[in-house]
């Protein structure tokens, strides 16, 4: 039986070996995928083991008062203060170089810092002093900011500080993009800027010198609905407060990753399901090939059992140790993953070591594949009678019927050939077929993306955050006339096409918490209406998707809309989706905030152009400058911002296209391979003669590539269209938990053609390449055999 | 006698390394082929008939020496240029046939003939005059070689060697595979060719082949051992039978 095995072993030895290399990329992708899912629970372990709080609040008044709020909620076990600054938004400079504004920062004392979290060290330097900083992980990652950087930060009230970063640190609650970033500063830099802050804490544009509620909360209450239910009685004790449930901070940790582990293991199961394709069609033709060889094992007293497993062995061990070299590569890979992708897209530091409960899993459920494929395919053994395969030997040609009879159907000679050729080869046809059309499938996807993500990025953007616009314009806030005023005199500079003020406060639709915006032209908001119209008069909202489910309405409904103690009744005009509000938004007017008693305050304008590009908001960001003097504290080139790797999602993303187009490359340049394999199997002769009447390499190569040509077309139009047609359902379901309904990337038909023009491209050459061995392919040796 | 010389080596030599050993299967061989002849060459088995064989009609290179078509070498050319050169300048007849399997007979003499660039109306006119020529009915044309008896495939086989009107006709053992039947009728095929005016190589194992040749060139070890001279077949001819008889004997056949 070994014997058996060995021998199979070297005669498949070069198609084996390319089920090794597929095998290895897809367990690899398979490990990694679980690996980038793992973060979830991981945040879960991480935070049972630092015991983190469950909630937190931002509060701007007196730690008494707040004490006296909740000492009677039966559902907090637990609590404690932490005082921080928190600025609006701070200008950044690493090494001198000028970074993007951060919104959201804060400052905790470094004294302070092991009460407000048990905070993990990544990296760590004693020796730094004087003024220095720790950050967390995702800011330090995503600003490319390092132990030993000098970081700059400047604001308009509290003035300029520069640090030395001594450590970066994992923050399990303030290190994500959802809610505030957390730093740690030395202790006399603390004292310094919280005297600077303390006297705008009672300004309700500028919160600066806050604390933080940290909260345990009861098992098995919901954290949100607990959440949202203290953060009202402190603001009805007339303090300002936002709170954040755990939950909520772990979307932002792993949302990201998630959904990179989806597009990952889903990516490894297509490359599996082509590898197994490929097996089963290989499978078969080496038994064609080796029929007789087989008939005569059977003739010798082996029984259909043996022979059968000895082919299950041989490829199960080849599953076997295909999927133990690609976790091990996985393994060996992921540090760098990790510095590179996951730290800046989830905030988390991956925790070391094996993971059996995944490797373990991946490795047998392959072998066990593996198995049931092999022994699904070699069922054609158990018809091979012994008698009659060594005597007649298995009617290995079957031609029925002659195509493209070259008397009657006139053309060019290769292009006749292979068209001949590609009508013959039906199970050839099939694969080729079903490979391409996956190929396909994730190459147009990959256009799709790249196009939403990188030529217009208008839908993507928007379905991710809603209105994004081309440029930010922060302004200095003290009185309501010059608000309007800078909205003005902006909405009336060359090349704006609107400018408009958006902000968002903390506010109720019917029972439910929401995230409130106001703007002053609603009409001009990009928002993700998906349904119905945006709101322009006072007395109408959008409603967000989920928030519109759970009120039950729909347009034409009216709900209640609540800020602070004060109700009214709006009527519903549209329904909303984006990723990052979950579809808890409401949009209403300036107009429609008053009606709430609220007063609008604008911190920024937001500003879109007539005909943006990167050089014309830099150029309008400059006039503008000069224009509003010191009105303006500083501004952004958003349009900017979101093309760049700055824009998280838009870099996930790219990572995504990028590995789906290497894999493509890959996974055609493997196919081809093993079918070219078992092609020379089998037509090896006919290229012999070919050659002995005069045919060249290059000839049977061209022939040989024009013929995978007419089904790639197939499977690239299928692919392709079936990639333009669902692309966007498929975001729906990526992102159906985060309240998105109704995607509408942008789906270019461009997609097609390019589609179809890169994968026969890429077929057609790869072929070429791949079968340089013709050259090998000896017409004499055919001869003298 | 001034017949035209069409292949012409000199010093040829081929070896083969056999693990690892030098195998020299033609020594320093200088021959020539002349124009219009039916060439057979004999030699018992392994005295290098087809390494010869396949070296004049530039399927495999020489190890040393120079073959040259009408004056022209071909030893320097590399496997492209050896392809083109073959497909205008030699057709092959096979032992084993060595048709493609997958296309119709037809399909086989069309798409040989494509390669020289000619139409295919032409061709297709051509290979309908040169199946009825060698005696295959009209109903055989589009069927695949496996459904065609081993004698009809052969001559199916001669006329794709025919279509490009080569210089030469290479045939290596065309009949061992056939029976008496099958081996008359290749060889009138054969015969036929020769008499409008193709040349034609054949290697063979037997006297009843070796009879059609007006030259019959016989190796050993490498080098031509001896030649015979015969006159123009005919069939029948008791005379031409016992000279042949004779040359092998000296040869020691
Ligand atoms: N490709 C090859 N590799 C090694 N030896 C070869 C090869 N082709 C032929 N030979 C050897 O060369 C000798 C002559 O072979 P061949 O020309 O086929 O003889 P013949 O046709 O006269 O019977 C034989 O001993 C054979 O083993
Ligand atoms: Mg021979």
């Amino acid at each position: 039986m070994l014997k058996l095995v060995k021998a199979h072993f070297h005669k498949d030895r070069a198609v084996l070996s390319a089920f090794l290399l597929i095998l290895v990329v897809a367990a690899m992708l398979l490990q990694l995928g679980f690996m980038v899912a793992r973060f979830d629970s991981m945040y879960e372990e991480k935070c049972d083991k630092r015991n983190i709080i469950d909630s937190m609040f931002f509060f701007a008044g007196d730690k008494d008062a707040v004490r006296d709020t909740i000492d009677g909620m039966d559902y907090i076990e637990d609590y404690y203060f932490v005082d921080i600054v928190r600025p609006d938004v701070v200008g950044v400079s690493v090494n001198d170089i000028k970074k993007k504004d951060i919104e959201g920062l804060f400052f905790i004392d470094e004294e302070d810092a092991p009460r407000y979290q048990d905070l993990y060290y990544v990296e760590m330097d004693d020796t730094v002093t004087g003024p220095r900083i720790s950050v967390n992980v995702y800011t330090a990652y995503s600003e490319g900011i390092r132990v030993g950087d000098k970081v700059r930060f400047t604001h308009p009230d509290l003035g300029t500080y520069e640090f030395t970063v001594a450590g970066i640190y994992e923050d399990l609650f303030c290190g994500q993009r959802y809610s505030y970033f957390s730093s740690v500063i030395d202790h006399e830099s603390y004292a310094e800027i919280s005297d600077k802050a303390a006297p705008f804490t009672t300004d309700i544009t500028k919160f600066y010198s806050l604390s933080f509620l940290c909260a345990y909360i009861r098992d098995g209450e919901d954290l949100d609905e607990v959440t949202t239910q203290i953060q009202d009685e402190i603001m009805k004790a007339g303090m300002y407060c936002s709170g954040y449930s755990r939950d909520l901070a772990k979307a932002g940790y792993v949302g990201i990753t998630n959904i990179m582990a989806a597009f990952m293991e889903s990516f490894s199961a297509v490359i599996m399901v082509i590898g197994f394709i490929m097996i089963i069609f290989t499978v078969n033709t080496n038994i064609n090939r080796d029929i007789s060889n087989i008939g005569a094992l059977r003739a010798v007293g082996f029984t259909i059992s043996q022979v059968r497993m000895s082919l299950m062995i041989e490829y199960s061990l080849v599953a076997a140790i295909g999927s133990a070299i690609g976790i091990f590569l996985a393994y060996l890979g992921f540090p760098l993953m990790e510095i590179y992708a996951t730290r800046q897209l989830s905030g988390l530091v991956w925790e070391g070591g094996f993971h059996p409960g995944i490797s373990v899993p991946i490795f047998a459920g392959t072998i066990l594949v593996m198995m049931i494929v092999t022994f699904l395919s070699t069922h054609l053994i158990r018809n091979i009678h012994p008698a009659t395969v060594l005597r007649f030997g298995l009617e290995s040609h079957s031609f029925k019927k002659n195509h493209l009879p070259l008397d009657k159907t006139g053309g060019n000679l290769n292009v006749l050939l292979a068209l001949k050729n590609t009508l013959q080869s039906r199970g050839q046809n099939i694969i080729v077929v079903g490979v391409i059309l996956a190929v396909s499938f994730m190459t147009a996807f990959s256009a799709i993306l790249f196009y939403n993500t990188r030529i217009d990025i208008t839908n993507f953007q928007t379905l991710l955050q809603g209105d994004a616009p081309d440029a930010y314009v922060n302004i200095t806030y003290d009185s309501s006339e010059t608000m309007y005023g800078i909205i003005d005199t902006l909405q009336e500079m060359d090349g704006v096409s609107q400018a408009y003020g958006l902000s968002n406060v903390d506010g109720y639709a019917g029972e439910y918490k929401c995230y409130m915006l106001y703007a002053t032209k609603p009409e001009y908001l990009h928002c993700g209406v998906y349904e119905g119209q945006n709101a322009v008069e006072a007395n109408e909202v959008v409603v967000g998707s989920v928030l519109a489910e759970r009120l039950g309405v729909g347009i034409g409904d009216e709900v209640t809309l609540k800020y602070m103690d004060n109700e009214a009744r709006f009527l519903v005009t549209g329904l909303q989706q984006a990723v990052y509000s979950f579809g808890e938004r409401v949009y209403i007017s300036d107009e429609g905030f008053r009606r709430l008693s609220g007063e609008p305050v604008y911190t920024y304008v937001r500003v879109r152009l007539e005909d943006p590009g990167e050089s014309q908001v830099e150029a309008f960001l400059k006039d503008a400058e000069t224009v509003l003097g010191d009105k303006c504290t500083s501004t952004e080139n958003y349009y900017h911002t979101q093309r760049s790797n700055e824009n998280i999602p838009v870099y996930a993303v790219s990572l995504v296209v990028l590995v789906l187009i290497v894999l493509n490359i890959f996974t055609v340049v493997i196919v081809i391979r093993l079918l070219l394999k078992t092609v020379f199997i089998k037509r090896e002769k006919e290229f012999g003669i070919k050659k002995a009447v005069g045919f060249t390499s290059s000839q049977l190569r061209l022939q040989l590539s024009l013929s995978l040509l007419p089904v790639s077309l197939i499977g690239t139009v299928s692919g392709s269209l079936a990639a333009c047609l669902t692309t966007n359902r498929l975001f729906d379901l990526i992102f159906s938990s985060y309240g998105i309904k109704n995607s509408d990337l942008l789906i270019n038909p461009v997609v097609i053609p390019v589609t179809l023009l890169i994968v026969i491209l890429m077929v057609f050459v790869i072929t070429f390449i791949l079968s340089g061995r013709m050259k090998k392919v000896s017409a004499y040796k055919l001869i003298s055999e | 006698m001034n017949k035209e010389v069409i292949i012409k080596t000199e010093k040829l030599s081929k070896s083969f390394s056999v693990g690892g050993k030098q195998q020299h299967v033609i020594k320093n061989l200088d021959m020539e082929i002349y124009k219009g002849d039916f060439t057979v060459i004999m030699g018992s088995s392994g005295a290098g008939k087809s390494t010869l064989l396949y070296a004049l009609s530039g399927m495999d290179k020489p190890t040393l020496g120079s073959i040259s078509y009408s004056g022209k070498e071909i030893t320097s050319m590399n496997d492209d240029q050896l392809a083109v050169f073959r497909r205008k300048h030699c057709g092959f007849v096979f032992q084993q046939v060595h048709l493609v399997d997958s296309m119709s007979i037809m399909d086989n003499a069309i798409s040989t003939g494509m390669l020289t660039g000619q139409k295919q109306k032409t061709l297709k006119d051509k290979a309908c005059k040169m199946f009825e020529r060698v005696g295959l009915e009209k109903d055989l044309w589009n069927k695949f070689p496996a459904q065609l008896s081993g004698g009809e495939a052969q001559r199916a086989a001669m006329v794709r060697a025919v279509i490009n009107d080569p210089d030469v006709v290479f045939a290596d053992e065309p009949t061992g595979a056939l029976n008496s039947a099958g081996v008359k009728a290749v060889l009138d095929v054969l015969t036929d060719i020769n008499r409008t005016g193709q040349s034609v190589v054949m290697v063979t194992h037997d006297i009843t082949s070796a009879r059609r040749a007006n030259r019959i060139i016989y190796l050993r070890d490498g080098g031509i051992m001896g030649e015979c001279n015969l006159g123009e077949y005919v069939s029948g001819d008791k005379e031409r039978h016992r000279k042949v008889k004779s040359f092998l004997e000296e040869m020691g056949w």
